[in-house]
């Protein structure tokens, strides 16, 4: 139904929203870094990102500005851990003022990343 | 003023058509039935039914004329009342309409006006706030924000003090104009009203009834002015509480981003300065372990050198047991010969024989002493190089300890400067895009709000235009008080003056690219319908 870009640097974390979200019938791409992710949206924006902050070459922060420079209106979900919860708070705190619609502190469960899916209009 | 209007507009000519089209209705009625009704009227049912048709008619005519009927009281009243009271009522009209333009006219302007400033205030505190907090932190990305927000906060408080003032400026000019009109009314109702004393034949009926119906023309159109004039100043304030409306709604949202970016900048500094402080501590705790490591080899090689020493003694001592041990060798061998000699003195010799035995077993029991202290010795050598081996063993496990104590601490110290490092970078990143989106909206809307207050020039002007027009009919009408004054008969040319000043601001109004005659096809017809 969707086109849905997963972005971060765990590969099982990757692995298990891909199967999670093609449940629904959504095609999903996915990438393990800004940079990367930055090049898939360039050929083509997706339906809806779901990004990690902390990554190597290019960090979400830097991969959401630039998004929401290109199109304000795209529907972004970041997720954070942070090797602390005050790290993880602040980098949540940093996404939810650059204008994404949702936000998933790590570990979440099934349920909140239902609630994330429905805020961003999913 | 405005229930007057829209029973004005109610058009005679559609009611007209309809009541003729009931009656047409009615006959073709009652020739389709007439048949029915035959044996009920025996032959007049003609006559019965046309007229219930026309008593219909008549009666649907008067029900939608009185619907229609001008409410033009001051015509209908003036025939009922006597003479002097005519003029006088007619003059109270004619203050009572003043007085509802004066009323209409206290703008609601001054509520959002109260709302503005104290939203205005709110938001320099806010900023102000914002400015402190920032101050505080000498990181150079924090001082590039300071620095862009405040020339934007400044050109903002200079804009809303403008349109304030300016708002204000209006107001009191509009009241003003308004409230000269009432002396000079006042004034004509005095005059109107000594002039009916002093006549009181039939032939001052005549003059009378003619004043009257000047100055019922003139009150019209009078009114007409008032009504003119009165949309114009709608217009004015509902441009200026527009313009009201959305700079309360701009400062609104400048509020809100300005709070929220204090509280993101307040909570990362905080929790910047709590990972400060986590990180002096490992720091110092590093620093005293880095102390200890140095002294540490020191303190090996002091034990090292005092064991070595020992072990020096012990060699010293082990010569001087040898030394011992030759010695009483030769004290046994002396002993020996001794012997032998006192064997060969005989008898003589038996003392000294009885010395040397005692000297053999002094030498016999220095040799053994000799020997025992030979194996302590060599029990504290063995024991000093045993030890040796174990205590250096523990000191190296306690070296190695405390250097992989110390890679974890810096390896965390290493994350945590990492931490710091991606901390300022994401504060600074996104502080700095939430700031230029808001420039940018905030420079749009500032030129809105400009826009507006240029268009209070625009206002102004309408506003002297009107000022004009109503001193001109200041004039007319002072004119026309002292005319009668002076009993003068040639009063038919005001209510064609008044006509001709309508007339022209209306033309005035028009050119100047008046909105509210751009949407109308021309205003003259409205008041002629008449």
């Amino acid at each position: 139904m969707a086109k849905i870009l997963i972005v971060d640097d765990e590969e099982s974390l990757r692995d298990v929203l891909t199967q999670m979200l093609r449940r629904s019938g959504h095609t999903i791409i996915t990438a393990s870094d800004g940079e990367q992710a930055l090049g898939i949206c360039k050929t083509g924006m997706p339906d809806l990102i779901i990004t990690d902050i902390i990554m190597p070459n290019k960090d979400g922060i830097q991969f959401i500005t630039e998004i929401l420079k290109i199109n304000k209106y795209t529907p972004i979900i970041a997720m954070s851990g942070g090797r602390r919860a005050v790290t993880a708070e602040f980098n949540l705190d940093s996404a939810e003022l650059l204008g994404v619609r949702a936000v998933l502190a790590k570990p979440f469960t099934i349920e909140q990343l239902r609630e994330a899916l429905q805020k961003a209009g999913f | 003023m405005s229930t007057q209007s829209t029973i004005n507009e109610f058009k005679p000519m559609p009611v007209m058509f309809g009541s003729g089209l009931i009656m047409l209705i009615l006959l073709v009625g009652i020739t389709v039935f007439s048949t029915d009704l035959d044996t009920i009227f025996n032959g007049s049912q003609v006559f019965v039914c046309f007229s219930i048709a026309i008593v219909i008619t008549l009666g649907s005519q008067w029900w939608l004329i009185q619907k229609s009927k001008l409410p033009h009281k001051l015509s209908t009243q003036e025939r009922h009342y006597a003479n002097d009271e005519k003029v006088r009522f007619i003059l109270n009209e004619i203050t009572k309409q003043v007085e509802n333009n004066l009323i209409s006219n206290q703008s609601p302007q001054i509520d959002l006006k109260l709302d503005a400033i104290a939203l205005a205030q709110n938001f320099l505190d806010c900023s102000e706030n914002l400015m402190k907090e920032l101050r505080r932190s000498s990181d150079l990305s924090l001082v590039h924000v300071r620095d862009s927000l405040k020339p934007l906060v400044i050109v903002l408080a200079d804009a809303i003090e403008k349109y304030v003032s300016a708002s204000k400026n209006i107001d009191t000019q509009m009241q003003q104009r308004l409230l000269d009109i009432r002396p000079i009314l006042k004034n004509l109702e005095t005059e109107l009203a000594q002039v009916v004393q002093l006549q009181n034949t039939s032939e001052s009926d005549e003059l009378l009834s003619q004043i009257v119906e000047q100055v019922n023309g003139i009150v019209e159109h009078h009114g007409l002015i008032d009504r003119e004039c009165d949309k114009q100043l709608q217009v004015v304030l509902n441009d200026t509480s527009e313009a009201s409306f959305s700079m309360i709604a701009l400062m609104k949202t400048l509020n809100e981003t300005t709070v929220n970016i204090e509280n993101y900048v307040g909570d990362a500094s905080r929790q910047v300065q709590s990972m400060e402080t986590t990180i002096d501590d490992s720091v110092q705790y590093i620093v005293k372990i880095g102390h200890l490591i140095q002294e540490i080899p020191g303190q090996i090689k002091a034990d090292i050198s005092s064991i070595q020493e020992a072990g020096s003694v012990i060699d010293n001592l082990n010569h001087l047991v040898d030394s011992i041990k030759e010695i009483s060798f030769q004290t046994d061998i002396l002993a020996v010969n001794a012997a032998i000699q006192a064997a060969h003195a005989g008898d003589a010799g038996l003392g000294f024989k009885i010395v040397a035995d005692e000297v053999r077993k002094l030498a016999v029991n220095s040799n053994k002493a000799a020997e025992m202290i030979e194996t302590g010795l060599e029990t504290a050598r063995h024991t000093i190089q045993n030890g040796l081996k174990f205590k250096f063993l523990d000191e190296i496990m306690k070296e190695m300890n405390e250097a992989a104590r110390i890679v974890d601490l810096v390896k965390h110290l290493e994350e945590s400067n990492e931490d710091m490092r991606q901390y300022y970078k994401t504060l600074f990143s996104v502080v700095n895009t939430v700031m230029s989106n808001s420039q940018r909206e905030i420079s749009d809307q500032v030129a809105d709000v400009l826009g507006s207050i240029q268009y209070q020039d625009i206002l102004r002007q309408r506003i002297e235009r009107m000022q004009d027009i109503i001193s001109k009919r200041q004039t007319l009408l002072e004119q026309f008080a002292n005319q009668l004054q002076a009993s003068n008969r040639c009063i038919d040319n005001f209510e064609f003056a008044m006509k001709e000043l309508l007339r022209d601001y209306i033309e005035n109004e028009s050119h100047h690219g008046n909105s509210l005659n751009v949407n109308e096809e021309s205003s003259l017809p409205q008041f002629e319908l008449f």
